[in-house]
């Protein structure tokens, strides 16, 4: 059994995440569990999983959108999550476009797919697609506003109405694409979530998933192909505070590290997905 | 005190745990009930297994404009008698019979024994059959000389007459005059297309071409065009002339599907990204259209298992079908519920419209999940979906299931073929009242939004047909009546986990019983309703 099959991991929200009732019991409980939440970084070197997105999406659906892959584009991106307003500096950059190979005619940033000369491991040159590189930098976010909506449901008692709440924040980016920077105002959503293990309960760390919506004109993105109304930009990224290392946590279960894996078993197989 | 509450404890405890339980368990009754009376059934008509004292299956069908059922087949020892009284005429000069040992291959077990009942077998004879309307007689049997090749398809045109399609033995020119077409660099594989009278009793021609290795289709188009494909597309015009080759993109361990209105193709498979994040397995489907190349699916495993999107369930496109109207049809595998395929193929963050049976996924282990999509390819939107899953006894949770086949049928249903573990999802009028595992057949509505037919087929499904394929299905209109036959290769008897050992099953059979060797084919005509306004007016004027 690799240490991966014995260590199992889950996700689970924190009330915190509630942000509309918590606006209602501000000297509460749920208002201290806030309190309690850290200061989470954006860094490029951690964690080592992609954490980030950046699309582009035509809100009339007519062309296909953009999916670029992402993560923090440096070490010194922060986000504090505060039931007020939240604050942070960060920056997303792109690092992969998916679905970048063949026409690109019916894609929203397919003008933006450009071939590139590479070289394969026997030394042949070849040309492959490449998409934009994009950056997205966060200047400023406003203090917390909460949109509400009445829906009416039907239920087996009857129509029952109901309150939605929407948390969001005002947002001011920078977004960069092949260096064609345009400033845009959006809107921030954020939550807060723990993972913890599942055998010791131990919580492994705090992330604060962020997702921020823009909408930009065509022009400014440097599309050649632009949809009738503005593009919407949307990104998908994750503000993580490390509470205990995995390597710890392996410790308390009793699971040997690789090394003593090695020292313990001679034959074992370094290759096992540890 | 302690002691009451932990005993309390407990037996809540107990009780939730009984509770799960008793959920899960009702999962494969709850849902077995809930199609055990379907709202629009598809009623079997007749099934017989065909074949003699040799071993042969059934592997593709065709509807005559008679109305009369031709089915394909190869055989791979002789004698070849059908029905087990009619005697197979020869077309050509018939070359000295296959040296076969069935005694010695029946003995051989699981795997051993199917790699000598395929498709690619050196054995292979080619033999057609002419069945009545209502399935209850042969009309006619013919054979070409033995080891001239197998049938891995067919096709009818307008005017009645066979084309086959199958992979060439080493006698093939003993059958008639053979023209090689190829213009492919060649191929150790070769395939060929055959045109046979709509009597079945002549060749008109016969071509050859290099193959893929998948197993050579045909297709005829509403311009009446033949398009055989093998290693790339060849179009024949009715009198044997090559009128256009289209270079396909070769597959390798990919799948494709080529649309008979404009030969366009669609290629589909899995990339693997070594990441050591899940997913590994992410479906990458691609559409070759004239000039252009559109891929759809291929997410980078990174996006798809960004925790925003969490859909990291290994997934791969494992069988491609364009439909006579240009839809596309994809059997997809996943190993888990949280698969890519809920989303749109352009759109990952977009989900499906279409719920299908809305089967839950819940409670699963690592399994094998059929997903079975229908794809507009021009709008990229599915049209279509369902997750296809088997249900365990033992405690409700998702079992594993495979198709091997899907065909859309003239009315829009769909029709797919494969193989289940135990707890397929039968209605009520299936074949098979014993263990709901093995071999099976079902019908679709046209959004898979419900069942129409499931039934389980013990001892069917036991020869490959084509690449990875045990079965046939043709679909038409005859007698006003939309219809779809299945073929396969059946032995005397198969089990389905705890109950048999069980023959194939049979309805109103012109052969109740197996006939011989180690496989016999099988049959089976399914009646999907009645041809109603135009659809049976095309076919009467056909």
């Amino acid at each position: 059994m690799t240490i991966a099959g014995i260590t199992g991991l889950a996700c689970v929200p924190i009330c915190v995440a509630q942000l509309d009732e918590m606006l209602d019991d501000l000297d509460g409980t749920k208002a201290a569990k806030a309190a309690a939440v850290p200061k989470m970084f954006l860094k490029e070197s951690a964690p080592r999983f992609f954490t980030s997105s950046i699309e582009f999406h035509d809100p009339d659906e007519e062309l296909w959108p953009t999916y670029l892959l992402a993560r923090a584009a440096d070490e010194n991106g922060w986000f504090l999550y505060d039931n007020k307003q939240h604050k942070g500096e960060f920056t997303v950059k792109s690092h992969l476009m998916a679905q970048v190979d063949g026409t690109q005619d019916r894609r929203l940033g397919g003008s933006l797919v450009k071939m590139r000369e590479v070289e394969n491991k026997e030394g042949t040159k070849y040309k492959k697609p490449f998409g934009p590189e994009v950056v997205v930098t966060v200047k400023k976010i406003e203090p917390i506003q909460v949109d509400e909506k009445t829906i009416t449901r039907n239920t087996n008692k009857g129509p029952v109405e109901k309150v939605i709440k929407t948390v969001w924040s005002p947002v001011t980016a920078v977004i960069d694409v092949e260096g064609l920077q345009t400033t845009a105002k959006g809107r921030l959503y954020a939550s807060v979530k723990q993972k913890e293990n599942e055998v010791t309960k131990k919580m492994e760390y705090i992330s604060a998933p962020i997702r921020m919506v823009f909408s930009v004109k065509g022009a400014a993105l440097g599309l050649k192909k632009r949809p009738s109304k503005p593009v919407r930009v949307q990104v998908y990224t994750e503000a993580f505070a490390k509470m205990a290392s995995v390597e710890d946590i392996k410790k308390e279960m009793g699971v040997p590290t690789v090394k003593e894996a090695v020292e313990s078993d001679p034959d074992v197989d370094l290759d096992l997905d540890l | 005190m302690t002691c009451s509450v932990s005993r309390t404890a407990a037996f809540i405890a107990l009780c939730l745990l009984l509770s799960s339980t008793t959920a899960r368990a009702n999962r494969l009754c709850g849902y077995t009930r809930k199609y055990r009376n379907v709202p629009n059934p598809a009623e079997p008509v007749a099934t017989s297994y065909c074949g003699g004292p040799g071993t042969e299956y059934l592997a593709a069908a065709t509807f005559q404009p008679d109305g009369s059922i031709v089915a394909g087949g190869t055989a791979l020892s002789a004698p070849l008698m059908i029905g087990r009284a009619v005697q197979a005429e020869v077309i050509g000069r018939d070359s000295a019979e296959p040296l076969f040992d069935t005694e010695a291959i029946s003995k051989l077990s699981g795997r051993s024994q199917r790699g000598h009942l395929t498709w690619t077998h050196p054995n292979a004879t080619p033999f057609l059959v002419r069945f009545s309307a209502d399935l209850q007689d042969v009309l006619y049997a013919v054979r070409l000389p033995w080891r001239s090749g197998c049938i891995t398809d067919m096709a009818t045109d307008k005017a009645g007459n066979v084309y086959i399609a199958g992979m060439a033995g080493e006698t093939i020119g003993r059958a008639g005059a053979v023209k090689d077409v190829s213009a492919e660099d060649p191929c150790e594989t070769t395939a060929y297309i055959a045109k046979i009278s709509p009597d079945l009793k002549k060749l008109l021609w016969l071509r050859t071409f290099t193959d893929a290795g998948k197993g050579p289709k045909v297709r005829i188009n509403d311009k009446g065009e033949i398009g055989a494909e093998g290693g790339w597309l060849y179009v024949f015009n009715a009198r044997g002339d090559v009128t256009h080759v289209t270079k396909l993109q070769k597959v390798n361990k990919w799948v494709r599907a080529v649309d008979p209105r404009d030969h366009s193709y669609a290629l589909g498979g899995e990339r693997f990204w070594g990441t050591g994040r899940e997913p590994w397995r992410d479906p990458r489907l691609q559409l070759g259209l004239p000039e252009k190349n559109y891929q759809m699916y291929l997410w980078p495993g990174p996006l798809a298992g960004l925790n925003s999107l969490r859909l990291v369930s290994d997934s791969s496109v494992r069988k491609l079908h364009i439909g006579d109207d240009g839809l596309l049809y994809i059997i997809g595998w996943s190993d888990g519920g949280n698969s890519c395929f809920l989303r749109e193929p352009c759109d990952i963050r977009r989900w499906i419209a279409h719920k299908g049976l809305q089967l839950s996924a819940w409670g699963v282990g690592a399994t094998s999940f059929c997903h079975l999509l229908k794809i507009d390819p021009v709008a990229a939107r599915v049209r279509g979906y369902t997750l296809w899953c088997a249900f365990r006894g033992s405690d409700g949770a998702p079992n594993g299931l495979n198709a091997s086949i899907m065909r859309p049928a003239t009315d829009g249903s769909i029709c797919i073929a494969g193989g289940s573990a135990f707890g397929l999802l039968q209605t009520g009028n299936t074949l098979h009242k014993g263990d709901p595992g093995g071999s099976y057949i079902s019908v679709f509505e046209t959004d898979f939004s419900c069942l129409r037919f499931s039934s389980i087929l013990p001892a069917c499904g036991a020869a490959q047909v084509t690449h990875r394929n045990s079965y046939g299905i043709a679909t038409g209109i005859a007698n006003g009546r939309h219809l779809a036959v299945y073929v396969t290769g059946a032995r005397r008897e198969g089990n389905t986990y705890s109950t048999g050992p069980h023959p194939a099953p049979t309805l109103k059979p012109f052969q109740p019983e197996f006939g011989g060797g180690i496989t016999d084919g099988w049959i089976g005509l399914i009646d999907l309703g009645a041809a109603i306004g135009a659809e049976a007016d095309d076919a009467a004027e056909d």
